[in-house]
C-alpha cells in the first residue's frame, strides 16, 4: 500500500498536480473554453499564455489566472520534493565507496563497481528469480481478488450484510505483518495449527515450491477486502437506470456485472494497475525475511533480504544502495512500460 | 548442551558419554513418559532451528566438537561462517567429513521422532515454550542453551551435558568445547572519546566516573539500593527480582553492554546468571583441556581488512546460503551421501576456499609472534 501511495505521489509530483489530478485537468480546459474558445480553435493554443512576449511575462499572466490551482497543490509539492527528491542526494552512495568517517558524500568515487558486483554475483539469478515470481504472482492475484470481491458486494442487497461482509474482509488488513507470520506460522503448525493438522508431520513452510503460494495467498487474504473499497466506490456511481433499462432488455444477474458494473470500474482498474505496476519488484522486506526458514532459503532470498544481509548484517552501504538503486530503477521501466500499454489499449495513464 | 537429570534418574539413565548413548537415552526420554503426565509430549531434543544467516548462537553444530573440531559460536567469530583452526591450520567445516557425521547424525535423530518433525521451521517462541512449559511439568529433554537458567523455574531439573565423544573409540583427546572467546573484553560496549571533543576534562571525569567501581555496579546489575544491597564498601549482594523474567518490575540495568569495570576487590553475592553459567561451564573443564587457545580457535582478535572482509563477506552470503538450505534439507530428508560431491565443488566454486585462503593468511600474521 505504501509502495503504491508513493508511487502515486511520484508521478503526481512530477506532472506537477496535486493527487487529484482528474478533477484538476478538467477544470483547466473548461476554464479556457470559458474565456475564449473562438481563439482556441484557431491557434490551439492555451488563451493564458498569450504568442507574444518574454517566458516572464507568459508566466506571470499564467500564475496571476491559475494562483489558487497552485496554491491548492503548494504543500503536496513542498512535501514530495522535501521527502523525495531531496533524500536521494544520497544515491550516490551506490557509486561511491562509503567511508564511515567521511560522511556519505566523501569516499571515493568507484562508478558501477557495485552493480557489476551484483550482477556477477552467484546469486543474482536465483534472487532475481524468486523476486519476480512472488511479485507477480501477488501482483496479479491481488489485483484481480479485490475486483471479484468488489462485484460480489455490490450484488448483496441488503446494506447491513453487505457492512457485515465489508468490515469482516478488511479487518484482516489492519493486523501487523509480524502477527500476520506469526498466525501463518501457528495456522500451519504440524499436528495443533487450524490447517497444519490435515497437512502431515512437516510444516509447509519448510517446503520451498510452496513458499510463493503460501506468500501470495496470505497477501491476498490479508488485502482484498481494503483494496476493494476503491471498486466498490466506482460501483456506487453507476447509474441507477442502466440496471433498469438493462433488466427490460432482459440482462441476468450475471450480465448486470459483464456489462454494466465491469465497464464502469475499468478505468479505475487500469489505474491501479499502472501504480501497482511500479512496484512490481518490491516485494516487502518485513514479510519475506519473518517467513524465511534454512528449509526454503533456495526460494525465498529475494531483493529486499539480500540487501539487508549484505547491507546490515555485514555492513557493506554502498553495494546494498546499488542494489536497491537497481531494484528502482527496474521498478521505474516497469511503471513506464504499463503506462505506455495502459494508454494505447483504453486512453487511461497517469503520464 | 543441557539434559534433564531428573528424567534420567526417573528411567535409571546414566548421563550419555557417546551418540549412540545418547540417542538411546532420547529414545527412552521419548517412550517411557519420564514427565508421568501420561501424554507423549515429551520433546527429546529441543533443537534450534537454522538460521538463514550463518551458524548462531546455541545451533546444533557444538557437536562437531566431538569430532575435534572446536567451534566458537557466540561472539563475532568467524566460526558463524563454518571457519575454523584446528593444530594451526584454518580449514572451513561446512566442507569436512565431521560435518558430515553431524549432518547425518541429526538426521537419524529427526528420523526416529527424537527431534521434532518440523525443528527446522520452528520458531524461536515455540522452541522457548517446550523449554520453560508450563513451569511444573517439564517437556524438554536436551537443549542447546547458555545455563540452567534458560529453563526458569524448571532449572533444578537440569543439568549441563559434558562434550560426547562421537563413537565409543573416540580418544578422549579429541572431544573439545565451543570455545567463543570474550568479545565484551576487547570490543563492544565501551566508551571512545573523539580527540576533537572541547572539554575533555569534563568528559574525562564523566569516563572516570562511569569506571568507578559504584557506578559499574549499577550498570551491570541495577540501581543501589533498589536491585542491589550493599552492606560495606566492597559486598553487594543482587535482589532475586533481577534473575526473574517473569517480573513487572525488573532490575534496571544493561547487564554486559556496560561501560565499566568491576575490580576483583569486589564481591558479589546471588549473582544468580553468574553462578549458573559458571556452573555449567565446570562440565566442560575436560573438553576445554584439549583446546588450544590460539592453534584450535581463531582469535577473536584476528581481522582481515577492509578489502578482503568485503570479498570474504560477499562469498558468504552465497556459500552459506548454499550451504545452510542443503543442510536443512540434509537433517530433514536424508541424502547427504549422494550430494556431498556435488555440494562440495559447488561450495569452492562460490568462494569457500577462497575464503580459507584468506582467513588462513590473517591467521598467520596474527599469531606470528
Amino acid at each position: 500500500m505504501t509502495q503504491s501511495a508513493t508511487v502515486a505521489s511520484v508521478a503526481a509530483g512530477q506532472t506537477q498536480v496535486n493527487p487529484g489530478m482528474q478533477d484538476a485537468t478538467q477544470i483547466v480546459p473548461v476554464a479556457a473554453a470559458a474565456t475564449s474558445s473562438k481563439r482556441r480553435k484557431r491557434r490551439e493554443r492555451h488563451p493564458a499564455m498569450p504568442k507574444h512576449g518574454s517566458l516572464l511575462t507568459r508566466l506571470g499572466e499564467h500564475f496571476k489566472r491559475y494562483w489558487q490551482l497552485w496554491l491548492m497543490v503548494t504543500p503536496a509539492i513542498c512535501f514530495i520534493g522535501l521527502f523525495a527528491y531531496v533524500p536521494m542526494y544520497g544515491v550516490q552512495l551506490a557509486f561511491r565507496d562509503f567511508v564511515p568517517s567521511k560522511g556519505l558524500t566523501g569516499g571515493p568515487w568507484v562508478g558501477l563497481k557495485y552493480f557489476r558486483q551484483f550482477l556477477e554475483s552467484p546469486m543474482f539469478g536465483n534472487i532475481m528469480k524468486n523476486t519476480i515470481s512472488i511479485s507477480l504472482w501477488t501482483m496479479v492475484m491481488g489485483f484481480i481478488a479485490p475486483i471479484i470481491l468488489a462485484l460480489l458486494i455490490n450484488q448483496i442487497g441488503s446494506t447491513k450484510v453487505k457492512g457485515f461482509v465489508q468490515t469482516i474482509t478488511y479487518m484482516p488488513h489492519f493486523i501487523s505483518t509480524v502477527v500476520i507470520v506469526a498466525m501463518i506460522n501457528i495456522f500451519l503448525t504440524p499436528g495443533t495449527g487450524l490447517l497444519g493438522r490435515f497437512l502431515g508431520d512437516t510444516s509447509l513452510l519448510g517446503n520451498p515450491n510452496l513458499f510463493t503460494p503460501i506468500y501470495w495467498v496470505t497477501e491476498v487474504w490479508q488485502h482484498v477486502g481494503w483494496n476493494s473499497i476503491i471498486y466498490l466506490a466506482a460501483l456506487s456511481s453507476v447509474d441507477t437506470a442502466l440496471y433498469e433499462a438493462a433488466k427490460v432488455d432482459g440482462a441476468r444477474r450475471f450480465q448486470l456485472i459483464r456489462y454494466v458494473d465491469f465497464p464502469t470500474i475499468l478505468p479505475t482498474c487500469g489505474i491501479l494497475l499502472i501504480l501497482n505496476m511500479g512496484s512490481v519488484l518490491n516485494v516487502g522486506f518485513e514479510k519475506v525475511f519473518l517467513m524465511q526458514n534454512a528449509l526454503n532459503l533456495s526460494s525465498s532470498e529475494v531483493i529486499s533480504t539480500y540487501t539487508y544481509k549484505i547491507g546490515i548484517v555485514s555492513n557493506q552501504f554502498s553495494y546494498s544502495t546499488a542494489i536497491g538503486l537497481f531494484n528502482t530503477l527496474i521498478n521505474f521501466v516497469f511503471l513506464v512500460i504499463a503506462n505506455a500499454i495502459s494508454k494505447r489499449v483504453s486512453e487511461t495513464s497517469i503520464f | 548442551m543441557f539434559i534433564n537429570k531428573t528424567w534420567l534418574d526417573k528411567l535409571g539413565l546414566k548421563m550419555p558419554t557417546t551418540w549412540d548413548e545418547l540417542t538411546k537415552v532420547l529414545t527412552a526420554f521419548k517412550t517411557q513418559d519420564p514427565n508421568g503426565n501420561g501424554k507423549a509430549d515429551e520433546v527429546p531434543f529441543n533443537m534450534r532451528r537454522i538460521d538463514t544467516t550463518g551458524f548462531s548462537l546455541w545451533n546444533p553444530f557444538v557437536l562437531l566438537n566431538s569430532l575435534g573440531i572446536t567451534t566458537s559460536f557466540a561472539g563475532t567469530s568467524p566460526s558463524f561462517q563454518g571457519i575454523y583452526v584446528k593444530d594451526g591450520k584454518v580449514g572451513n567445516f561446512l566442507e569436512s567429513d565431521e560435518y558430515k557425521s553431524v549432518v547425518k547424525y541429526l538426521h537419524s535423530l529427526m528420523e526416529q521422532g527424537l527431534i521434532p518433525a518440523d525443528a527446522l521451521t520452528r520458531e524461536d517462541s515455540a522452541i522457548t515454550a517446550d523449554t520453560v512449559s508450563d513451569g511444573k511439568t517439564a517437556k524438554s529433554g536436551m537443549i542447546v542453551g547458555w545455563a540452567t537458567t534458560d529453563f526458569e523455574k524448571l532449572q533444578d531439573q537440569y543439568v549441563a551435558l559434558p562434550s560426547l565423544k562421537a563413537t565409543a573409540s573416540t580418544p578422549d583427546s579429541e572431544v573439545t568445547w565451543d570455545a567463543s572467546q570474550d568479545l565484551t573484553e576487547l570490543s563492544n560496549h565501551a566508551i571512545a572519546v573523539s580527540k576533537n571533543a572541547p572539554n575533555k576534562e569534563a568528559v574525562y571525569k564523566v569516563v572516570n566516573a562511569l569506571y568507578s567501581e559504584k557506578v559499574s555496579i549499577q550498570q551491570y546489575y541495577g540501581d543501589i539500593p533498589e536491585d542491589v544491597t550493599s552492606s560495606d564498601n566492597s559486598t553487594y549482594t543482587v535482589n532475586d527480582r533481577c534473575f526473574d523474567s517473569s517480573t513487572k518490575d525488573p532490575c534496571k540495568a544493561t547487564a554486559d553492554r556496560f561501560a565499566g569495570w568491576i575490580p576483583d576487590s569486589a564481591t558479589i553475592k546471588n549473582d544468580k546468571a553468574s553462578e549458573a553459567l559458571r556452573e555449567a561451564d565446570s562440565a566442560y573443564t575436560k573438553a576445554f583441556a584439549n583446546v588450544d587457545e590460539t592453534k584450535d580457535v581463531m582469535p577473536i582478535y584476528v581481522r582481515p581488512d577492509v578489502d578482503d572482509q568485503t570479498t570474504i563477506t560477499n562469498n558468504n552470503t552465497a556459500v552459506l546460503n548454499y550451504a545452510l538450505t542443503k543442510t536443512a534439507t540434509w537433517i530433514q530428508k536424508g541424502g547427504v551421501d549422494a550430494d556431498w560431491d556435488a555440494y562440495v565443488k559447488k561450495l569452492d566454486s562460490v568462494g569457500l576456499t577462497q575464503n580459507v585462503k584468506l582467513w588462513q593468511k590473517y591467521y598467520d600474521e596474527y599469531t606470528k609472534n
